[in-house]
C-alpha cells in the first residue's frame, strides 16, 4: 500500500470498490480494444460535432493537435489535464474535446473527456448522452457507481463523463469528497488513460480553482484579440507554477 | 506587441471579420453618406474674366529719363478695390434694380456684401487678373462677372484718361514754367552781350596779341634805350679828350719845340766844351733869338690882331653825334613810356574781357540748359497730348479681356464622380481603418507569435478554428448576403451617376 492509496481509501471510503478498479489498472491494450465503441460516429457526424479525425481536410488543425497532445502526455503520471480558458467561449471545450479526441487516436491510449463546465452543458448535448447520468448525479447519489456515469462517445478509445442534472446541483460540487474518490479512481483505472476536465474560465468561477488542486496539469486557453497581458499574468498566478502545461492560443474567430 | 507588416495585415483581415457586420454596416452607412452629401452637395458655378493689364503707368514711357514714374500698383489690389467701391455697388444695384428697388438700405447692404463675398479677384502673374464670381446659380455667376469686368474695364479707363490728362497737364505746366526760364535766361544773355559788345573769346586773343606786341616793343625800345645810353657815355668821354681849339699845335709850340731841342743839344756840347766853344755860343744866340721871337709872338697872340689857333674839327663832329643822341634817347624813353601805358590799358581791357566771358559762359550754359529741358518737354509734352488723346479715344486701352466671362457648364469642386470615389473606396476602406485602429488601441493578443514573445508564459501551441459544414454554410451565407448588400449600395451610385451622365438628374 503506497500513500497514494492510503489517502485515495481515506477519502473515498469505499476500500472494496478502490481495490477492484484498483486491481483492473495496469491493464494491457487488449482489455483497451474491449473498449470499442458500440457505434462509430461517421465524418459528417464528427464534422457536425467540431471534432477532428484523420482523414479530415484541415491538416494543420489535425497536427496541431496532435502536437498537442504529444506535449500533455509525455508523463503518464500527470494524466488528469484540466483545460480551462481566461474567459467564457474562449474554446476551452472544443480543444477539450478535441484534445481528448487526438488522445484516443493513439491505440495505447485512452482518454476521458471529463465535463466540469457547470453551466454548460454541450459535451452532453454534443454526444446526445442528455438522459445519461453525469458527475452530478454521481456525486449525490450515493448509490451510483463510476461505470454508470462514464459513457461511450462513439469514438473509439474516448468516453465520457457528462456533468449531469440534479436538482441539488448547487454550490461546491467539486469540493465534495465523492467527487475527490471519483477523481482517484478516475486517475488510476487505466494506466495510458488521460483524463480531460473541460473546467470553467479560470478568472471566472471559484469551482476552477478546486478543480486545479486534483489535476496534475492544467492548460490554459487563451482566445484571439479577447486576452491581454494583464488577463494571462492573473491567470498564470492562480495557476501556479508546478500545474500549469501552458497556453494554447485559439485562433478561431467566430 | 510589435507585429511585421505581414502580421499587421493578416491581423487587420482578422480584425475585420471579428467585426464583419460592423464592417458592413460601417461600409454601407459611409457610402450612403458620401452618397446623400454628394446629392445635397449646393453646385457652386464660377464664372471668370482673365484681364490682361499693362503693366506700365503712362507716365512711364512719357516721363523716362527725366522723372521717377510712380511705383507700379498691385492690380489685384487695386482691382479688388474698385470692383467692391461705393461707385460698383451703385452700379450693379441699378442694373439690378427690379431685384433690389424694394429692398431697404440694410438688405441692400447685406446683398451687396454677399455679392462681395462671391466675388474672387486673383492675379494669375505677369499681367494678368482674374475677376471670378462664384454662385449657385450659373446664369448670375456669369451675369455678375461680366457686370463687374466690366465696371472694372470702364473705371480702369476712365481713371486711366484722368491720369493721362493730368499727365499732360503736368507736362504742359512744366514746359510752360521751362519756356520762362529759358526767356529770362535769354534776355540775360542778350543784356549782357549788348553790354559786353567787344568781350568775346575772339576779341580776347585780340588783345592779348597785343599785350605781347606791346612788351615785345617795350624790350625792344629798353635795348635801343640802352644802346644809346652807352654810346652817349662814349661820346661825352671822347668830347672830353678833346680840346675845343687845337692851340697847341701853333708857331708858338713850334718855337718851343725848337727851343727845347737846341736847349738837349747845348746840354750836350756843355759836356764837352766850354761855354766858349764856338757852337756853344752860336748854339745860345739861337736860343734866345728864339725865345725872343716866342716872346713877339705871345704878344701878338695876346693883342688879338693875329689869329694863329683854329677850332678843334673831332670835336665839333662828336658834339653834333652827342646832340643826335641826346635827341634819340628822349625819344626812346618817351616811347616807352607811352607803350608801358598801352599795356596796363590792355592788361586791364583782358582782365575785363576774361570776366565777360566767364558770365557770357554761364549764361549760355543756363540758356543752353533751359533750352534742352525745353525742348525735351515740348517733345513729352505732344507725346503726352497724343496719349491723352488715344486715352480720350478709348483706343489706348492698356486692359485687355483676354478672356470674357462665360456661361459655366459644370459646376466646379466636388463632382458626383469624386464623391463616387470616396463614397466606394471610402466604404470599402472604412472598415479596415477601423480594424487597424482597433488593433492599435487594443492590448488583447491577436496573434501567436505575439503570444510567444510573451517572456517566461510557457506556449504549447495554437489552433485554429473548426468549421462544421452549417458554419461554412453560414459563413457563405452571410458572404452572399454581405456582397449583395454591398453591390446594391454601389449600384445605388452607378444608377445615379448613370442618371447625371445623361442628364436626368
Amino acid at each position: 500500500m503506497n500513500k497514494i492509496e492510503q489517502a485515495i481509501r481515506k477519502m473515498s471510503g469505499n476500500h472494496d470498490a478502490f481495490l477492484d478498479h484498483y486491481n483492473r489498472a495496469y491493464s494491457c491494450v487488449e482489455e483497451i480494444e474491449r473498449m470499442d465503441s458500440r457505434y462509430n460516429l461517421n465524418y459528417d457526424e464528427l464534422r457536425r460535432r467540431k471534432i477532428i479525425y484523420p482523414a479530415m481536410k484541415d491538416k494543420a488543425l489535425l497536427n496541431s493537435f496532435r502536437d498537442l497532445r504529444t506535449q500533455l502526455t509525455e508523463d503518464r503520471e500527470k494524466n488528469v489535464v484540466m483545460v480551462t480558458s481566461i474567459s467564457e467561449n474562449a474554446g476551452s471545450s472544443f480543444f477539450a474535446r478535441n484534445i481528448a479526441v487526438a488522445t484516443a487516436f493513439d491505440v495505447s491510449k485512452t482518454s476521458i473527456l471529463f465535463d466540469c463546465s457547470i453551466t454548460r452543458n454541450d459535451v452532453a448535448d454534443l454526444f446526445e448522452l442528455s438522459d445519461k447520468k453525469g458527475v452530478i448525479n454521481y456525486i449525490f447519489d450515493k448509490e451510483a457507481k463510476a461505470e454508470d456515469i462514464i459513457h461511450d462517445s462513439g469514438i473509439k478509445r474516448l468516453r465520457i463523463i457528462p456533468f449531469g442534472e440534479s436538482e441539488k446541483s448547487i454550490g461546491e460540487h467539486f469540493s465534495h469528497p465523492r467527487f475527490q474518490s471519483l477523481m482517484a479512481q478516475l486517475k488510476h483505472k487505466y494506466s495510458d488513460r488521460y483524463i480531460y476536465i473541460d473546467a470553467p474560465p479560470i478568472l471566472d468561477s471559484a469551482d476552477s480553482h478546486i478543480l486545479l488542486n486534483l489535476c496534475d496539469q492544467v492548460v490554459l486557453v487563451v482566445p484571439y484579440g479577447r486576452a491581454n497581458i494583464d488577463d494571462i499574468q492573473a491567470a498564470t498566478e492562480i495557476i501556479g507554477k508546478d500545474k500549469f502545461s501552458g497556453v494554447v492560443f485559439n485562433d478561431y474567430i467566430r | 506587441m510589435s507585429n511585421s507588416p505581414r502580421q499587421m495585415l493578416i491581423i487587420i483581415m482578422k480584425e475585420t471579420w471579428r467585426r464583419r457586420n460592423l464592417s458592413v454596416f460601417l461600409l454601407v452607412t459611409f457610402s450612403l453618406s458620401v452618397l446623400v452629401v454628394s446629392l445635397n452637395w449646393p453646385k457652386i458655378y464660377v464664372s471668370t474674366s482673365v484681364i490682361e493689364v499693362d503693366e506700365q503707368n503712362i507716365l512711364t514711357p512719357l516721363l523716362e529719363g527725366s522723372a521717377v514714374a510712380t511705383a507700379v500698383k498691385d492690380h489685384a489690389r487695386n482691382a479688388k478695390q474698385l470692383i467692391f467701391s461705393k461707385r460698383s455697388k451703385e452700379n450693379v444695384l441699378n442694373k439690378l434694380s427690379e431685384e433690389t428697388e424694394q429692398m431697404t438700405d440694410k438688405e441692400k447692404e447685406t446683398f451687396w456684401d454677399d455679392i462681395q463675398d462671391s466675388v474672387v479677384v486673383d492675379s494669375l502673374g505677369g499681367n494678368l487678373l482674374e475677376i471670378s464670381y462664384y454662385s449657385v446659380d450659373p446664369f448670375r455667376a456669369k451675369f455678375f462677372a461680366i457686370t463687374l469686368t466690366d465696371f472694372f474695364i470702364t473705371e480702369s479707363v476712365e481713371e486711366k484718361r484722368r491720369e493721362s490728362e493730368g499727365a499732360y497737364q503736368f507736362i504742359a505746366d512744366q514746359a510752360g514754367e521751362y519756356h520762362k526760364k529759358l526767356l529770362d535766361s535769354e534776355e540775360a544773355l542778350k543784356t549782357f552781350r549788348s553790354n559786353n559788345l567787344g568781350a568775346n573769346p575772339a576779341s580776347s586773343s585780340v588783345v592779348n596779341d597785343r599785350i605781347l606786341e606791346l612788351q615785345r616793343s617795350i624790350e625792344q625800345s629798353n635795348l635801343a634805350l640802352n644802346e644809346a645810353k652807352i654810346r652817349m657815355e662814349n661820346i661825352d668821354a671822347q668830347l672830353s679828350g678833346e680840346a675845343e681849339v687845337s692851340a697847341h699845335l701853333t708857331r708858338e709850340g713850334q718855337v718851343q719845340e725848337r727851343i727845347n731841342t737846341l736847349q738837349s743839344n747845348l746840354d750836350s756840347l756843355r759836356m764837352t766844351y766850354l761855354d766858349t766853344y764856338p757852337d756853344v755860343i752860336i748854339i745860345k744866340d739861337q736860343i734866345d733869338s728864339l725865345k725872343i721871337q716866342m716872346e713877339n709872338i705871345s704878344k701878338e697872340e695876346s693883342t688879338g690882331l693875329v689869329q694863329n689857333g683854329r677850332l678843334n674839327p673831332l670835336f665839333q663832329q662828336l658834339r653834333a653825334k652827342r646832340s643826335k643822341f641826346t635827341t634819340e634817347l628822349a625819344a626812346l624813353e618817351t616811347r616807352i613810356e607811352e607803350t608801358s601805358q598801352l599795356l596796363v590799358k590792355e592788361k586791364f581791357r583782358a582782365m575785363q574781357i576774361n570776366n565777360a566771358v566767364a558770365v557770357h559762359a554761364q549764361l549760355t550754359r543756363d540758356y543752353d540748359g533751359n533750352q534742352n529741358l525745353y525742348e525735351k518737354l515740348l517733345r513729352q509734352r505732344e507725346s503726352a497730348r497724343v496719349s491723352m488723346n488715344i486715352d480720350i479715344a478709348n483706343q489706348g486701352m492698356t486692359l485687355k479681356v483676354k478672356e470674357m466671362a462665360d456661361l459655366p457648364v459644370s459646376p466646379i469642386g466636388m463632382q458626383f464622380m469624386h464623391f463616387a470615389i470616396v463614397g466606394i473606396i471610402g466604404g470599402l476602406l472604412t472598415p479596415f481603418a477601423l480594424a487597424f485602429l482597433m488593433s492599435q488601441l487594443e492590448t488583447s493578443y491577436k496573434s501567436f507569435e505575439s503570444l510567444k514573445a510573451v517572456r517566461g508564459l510557457p506556449v504549447l501551441g495554437s489552433i485554429s478554428g473548426y468549421r462544421s459544414k452549417r458554419d461554412q454554410l453560414f459563413i457563405y451565407m452571410w458572404i452572399f448576403i454581405a456582397l449583395i448588400i454591398i453591390s446594391l449600395v454601389f449600384s445605388l451610385y452607378i444608377y445615379i451617376g448613370w442618371l447625371k451622365f445623361t442628364g436626368q438628374y
